[in-house]
Order: structure tokens, then sequence, then C-alpha cells
């Protein structure tokens, strides 16, 4: 699960960003962000539901990859999945993040602690 | 706007202190008694004109701000005294330390306000008073340039 940062984090993470679930310690520690409205998980539609993403929606769904984990996995470990090449990915990822409003990418902890 | 239900308690933060990278805090919540309400002021000017009845206003950065600290006197090393004397006493401009507290206790929600590395600006010794009650109280000035908000997490 990916979130979507309300609220300035001690992590460094600003408002907008995009941030993996397990850069919180626990499952209750991301309830209790959520329930500040610090943090909210990023609803995504299933892919086939985007405009010109049936196929692709078919070969990912094939290797049980939706939009959420899409947006979780690195392009390379995306490609070889699906038998394509990283950089077809990547600009798939792009027109993704633009139907989620996703302006950057999902930030994880380098050394925010 | 039905009355708030979210007021905090003045008397149930956490207070913690560092220096140098300012990656290794230390609470001295144990040994400090009141953190003054900092208040910080963005710079602005105005000019007027022959035409035109009000000002013409423009601003600017912010300006930095002082945090006075009320502190218990101990002669403990770690302790607020003795940790802020250290780094007031310490030769050398560089700036000496950097400030974080949580009003509401600092659990993971709770908002944390953060300084940058600021100077100690003043040092207070202990007074003695013969015809007093009651500990004695010392204290510290810290002049920075901004605080930050976060949540904190863990």
């Amino acid at each position: 699960m990916i979130y979507r940062v309300l609220k300035a984090l001690d992590t460094g993470h600003k408002p907008g960003d995009v941030v993996p679930g397990d850069l919180f310690y626990s499952d209750q520690i991301r309830q209790i962000l959520m329930n500040k409205k610090a943090i909210a998980p990023v609803s995504a539609p299933p892919m086939e539901e985007l405009p010109g993403w049936s196929l692709r929606a078919e070969r990912f769904g094939r290797v049980n990859i939706d939009t959420i984990k899409f947006l979780e996995m690195d392009d390379q470990s995306l490609a070889e999945a699906i038998g394509s090449k990283p950089r077809v990915v990547a600009k798939w990822r792009e027109e993704l993040k633009g139907w989620l409003g996703i302006d950057g990418q999902v930030k994880p902890c380098n050394g925010c602690r | 706007m039905p009355q708030t239900t979210g007021s905090v308690p003045l008397a149930c933060g956490l207070l913690e202190v560092s220096s140098g990278a300012c990656t290794s805090w230390t609470d001295i919540g144990g040994s400090s008694s009141v953190l003054g309400p900092p208040s910080q002021t963005r710079m602005s000017g105005e000019a007027y004109t022959f035409d035109g009845d009000i000002a013409i206003i423009q601003g600017g950065k912010k300006e930095p701000l002082e945090l006075v600290f009320s502190i218990v006197y101990t002669e403990t090393a770690g302790e607020a005294f003795e940790y802020a004397r250290a780094l007031f006493d310490a030769v050398g401009c560089e700036a000496h330390m950097c400030v974080r507290w949580s009003p509401d206790g600092g659990d993971v929600g709770d908002f944390r306000f953060s300084t940058n590395l600021g100077i100690l600006t003043s040092f207070t010794y202990p007074p003695m008073d013969a015809g007093a009650g009651g500990p004695i109280m010392a204290g510290f000035t810290l002049k920075v340039a901004e605080i930050v908000i976060t949540t904190i997490t863990s």
C-alpha cells in the first residue's frame, strides 16, 4: 500500500509526497497517522478502468500486479515481470501517475531516520 | 463553528536538545520548566504616495526568533543547566544548539516543532536568596532562524 502525505512528517516527507507503507514501523502507527489525517492511502482504480490500459492491465494481471503494486515496484522489476523494457514501463508509470495525480516518485526513507 | 475539543495542556510536553549535526537528541524535560512563547516576525515596510489615502505595504523575509528557557539549576551532567552551560562556554563562533519540542507529549501523530542550529545568546547563572523558598532556577536564550513543524511518525 502507498500513502499520500498530508502533513509534513518528521521523516522529511512533505505534503503531496507519496510514500510506501513500510516507511512506518507498524500498522498501529499507520492507523494513528491516518486518524490524525497526516497520511491517507492512495486509492487507485483497477488498471483496466484507465483509458488505454486494458491490454496492459491484462499483462500485469497475469502476474498479479495491480495499480498500487505497479507504483510500488521499480521499472526494471516491472519490465522483467511482463517481458517488456524499463523505458517503456517508465512511460506507462508517468501516464499512470498523471491519472492518479501523483507528481513525484514514491519516496522511501533514504536515511530519513 | 462548535467549540474545539483539540486543545493541548501547557504542562505535558516533550522538550529535547541537540548540538552539532542535531541528529542525537537529549530529553531535558526533567530539568526544564518553561519555554516562553516563541514569536517570529516577518520584515515589512511601507511607502506613501501623494495620491491615495493608504500605505503601500510589501513584506520580506522572516526574522530570527529567540527561544527563552527557564530551567532548574542542577549540577548533574546531561541535565539542562550543565548541557546548556557547556555549549555556551564553548570557545568559538559556531552555532550551539538545536531544540525540538512536542506540546502534546511527543507521541506518534503529535506535532513536533524543531529549530535549526541556533546561537545561545544568553545564559542565566544560578541566583541565591536567603529569603526565598523553592528550587534555584536558571535559564538560557537560543536565537534561531526558523522553526519547522512536522508530525511524529515513530
